[in-house]
């Protein structure tokens, strides 16, 4: 990981400003994060770090600047070949984003069926992938009878069942307690080993510290990046 | 269960279970009963109209006065003659196939509904008629057939339906043109209401649409869960609007046939157009799914 451009990143900015209506709410970024990279961002509230994952994850375009991921310039890319991008994705919201309607199954199962996966293949997928989250007894649940952490759990399955490149998680463990918290970071440090690349957005100072891996800081509308075990 | 599992698509965008998908089952229902009678009224008024045109262009009848002697009494071998001569002239008519001389009984029968049967016809000066069936495609010179006749006996004419049922025919014209616009009408505003609703149906599930989108589904994908809901709701409003159809087009028939008047021979509704009106639910069918398929896609593409 680097501050400056580096073109096998799997993320790349370069000047990048990004923010709502013409206003900016970060501006001049310029960072680069390596395939198979854990990095937390940090900041207070309305620092922009969410709107900073948005545009990663590909719902946002910058306003200025250049952003390429999986080394495609996104300024340039189609809805389409976006859309294709984000099946390489997985997005863990704060507030979990399921579709309350649906059962536990569909929800997971909902990225693979994007991508026109057969229905068996999608079954025996989901079934594994809920024995590993622990929640194979609620398969056929409607998510919205499920508690936070069943949620936050299914949250994850469903960002991870498509085996993604990048797994961006915004405040993972803002709406779960302590306990369920450490299971979640040892989830993602586990998915971190086997390649995926992990971005956190957390105002967490407690997950930054017990966890040693390198930061992107926001404050003022800026990003600074500060490497491993190194104080803000 | 498993079930659900396998029909899975159907729960993504819930559009299904909400007020707006009722309220578009009764719409186009409605819709697709109007649209199953205007089409039946179109193409009876068609059939009929083409039977006309297919009579007029088939026929003509050429018609001779009764000649008066001196005493102003019909001369009735006089008339034979000249019906006799005009006979014989239009047999030699290029594009002529048959000439058929009217005997006295079809005269009164086509008399009887103006006179009654009380009246003395032999006492009426009651002209005579020559049926003549033309050969398919004969172009006749009308002109000249009346110069020939006049020449044999200025009591003869020709009359070629075309001027009276002209009138009729060009008021049939203007009815399908009516029914026509009526169909594009209904068409119209079920595409304009198709539209609403999908557009309403995506701002009521923005946050399902938005969720879809990050996990990488394409705008085809979304468009497609659209269109099969809508092609679900054309359907079987197809079915209702043509159930609700079919009873009131038998029964406007029967009460158009039970008239009696031969003009409306030619106003049944062939083979070809009870296909056509049965197929309506398949034709509802496709309209919603395509409709509904590229209200979507271009509403997605001003997302971000």
């Amino acid at each position: 990981m680097t501050e400056t451009t580096n073109t096998q990143a799997i993320i790349d900015m370069q000047n990048v400003a990004v923010g709502y209506d013409g206003t900016d709410v970060l501006s001049n970024v310029q960072l680069s994060l390596d395939n198979g990279s854990f990095t937390f961002i940090t900041g207070r509230s309305g620092s922009g770090k969410t709107t900073l994952l948005s545009m990663l994850y590909l719902v946002k375009r910058p306003s200025k600047g250049i952003l390429k991921v999986f080394g495609q310039n996104i300024n340039f890319s189609n809805r389409d070949t976006l859309a294709e991008m984000r099946q390489r994705i997985g997005v863990v919201f704060q507030d979990f984003r399921l579709l309350e309607n649906m059962s536990v199954y569909d929800n997971i199962a909902l990225p693979l069926r994007v991508r026109g996966m057969n229905e068996k293949e999608i079954y025996r997928r989901v079934v594994e992938l809920l024995q590993w989250v622990e929640l194979h007894k609620s398969i056929y649940k409607k998510c919205s009878t499920l508690s936070g952490g069943e949620k936050q759990r299914v949250a994850i399955a469903r960002a991870v069942i498509n085996r993604p490149d990048i797994l961006f998680a915004d405040e993972p463990t803002g709406s779960v307690d302590s306990e369920i918290a450490n299971k979640l970071m040892r989830l993602f440090v586990e998915l971190n080993k086997v390649g995926t690349t992990i971005i956190i957005a957390t105002h967490n100072e407690q997950l930054t510290s017990t966890y040693n891996y390198p930061r992107i800081h926001l404050h003022d509308g800026s990003a600074k990046l500060y490497p491993a075990l190194q104080h803000i | 269960m498993r079930r659900d599992l396998l029909m899975g698509q159907k729960h993504e965008i819930p559009a299904e279970d909400n007020d707006t998908s009722v309220f578009m089952y009764v719409l186009t229902s409605i819709y697709m009963y109007l649209f199953v009678v205007v089409l039946a009224i179109f193409m009876s008024i068609s059939s009929m109209a083409g039977s006309w045109e297919k009579d007029i262009t088939g026929s003509i009848t050429v018609q001779i006065s009764p000649i008066e002697n001196a005493d102003k009494h019909i001369d009735k071998t006089k008339t034979q003659e000249q019906l006799h001569k005009v006979e014989q002239f239009i047999e030699k008519v290029s594009g002529v196939a048959e000439v058929r001389t009217l005997d006295e009984q079809a005269i009164k029968k086509l008399m009887t509904p103006w006179i009654g049967t009380k009246v003395d016809m032999s006492t009426l000066p009651i002209p005579q008629l020559l049926d003549v069936r033309l050969k398919p495609d004969a172009e006749l010179n009308y002109d000249e057939i009346t110069r020939g006749l006049k020449q044999l006996t200025p009591n003869a004419s020709i009359d070629n339906h075309r001027l009276w049922l002209n009138r009729l025919i060009k008021f049939a014209t203007s009815l399908k043109t009516i029914a026509l616009a009526i169909l594009l009408m209904v068409v119209a505003i079920c595409a304009f209401s198709i539209y609403y609703s999908a557009r309403t149906s995506l701002n009521i599930n923005f946050e399902s649409i938005e969720i879809l989108h990050i996990i990488g589904a394409k705008d085809r994908f979304i468009a497609k869960l659209y269109a099969i809901d809508y092609a679900k709701i054309g359907f079987f409003s197809g079915i209702i609007g043509l159930l609700a159809a079919v009873p009131c087009i038998l029964l406007v028939g029967r009460y158009g046939m039970s008239t009696g008047s031969g003009l409306l021979n030619g106003a049944s509704l062939s083979n070809y157009a009870w296909t056509l009106i049965m197929l309506t639910p398949l034709f509802s069918l496709f309209y919603a799914m395509l409709t509904s398929y590229w209200t979507v896609r271009k509403s997605l593409e001003k997302m971000v």
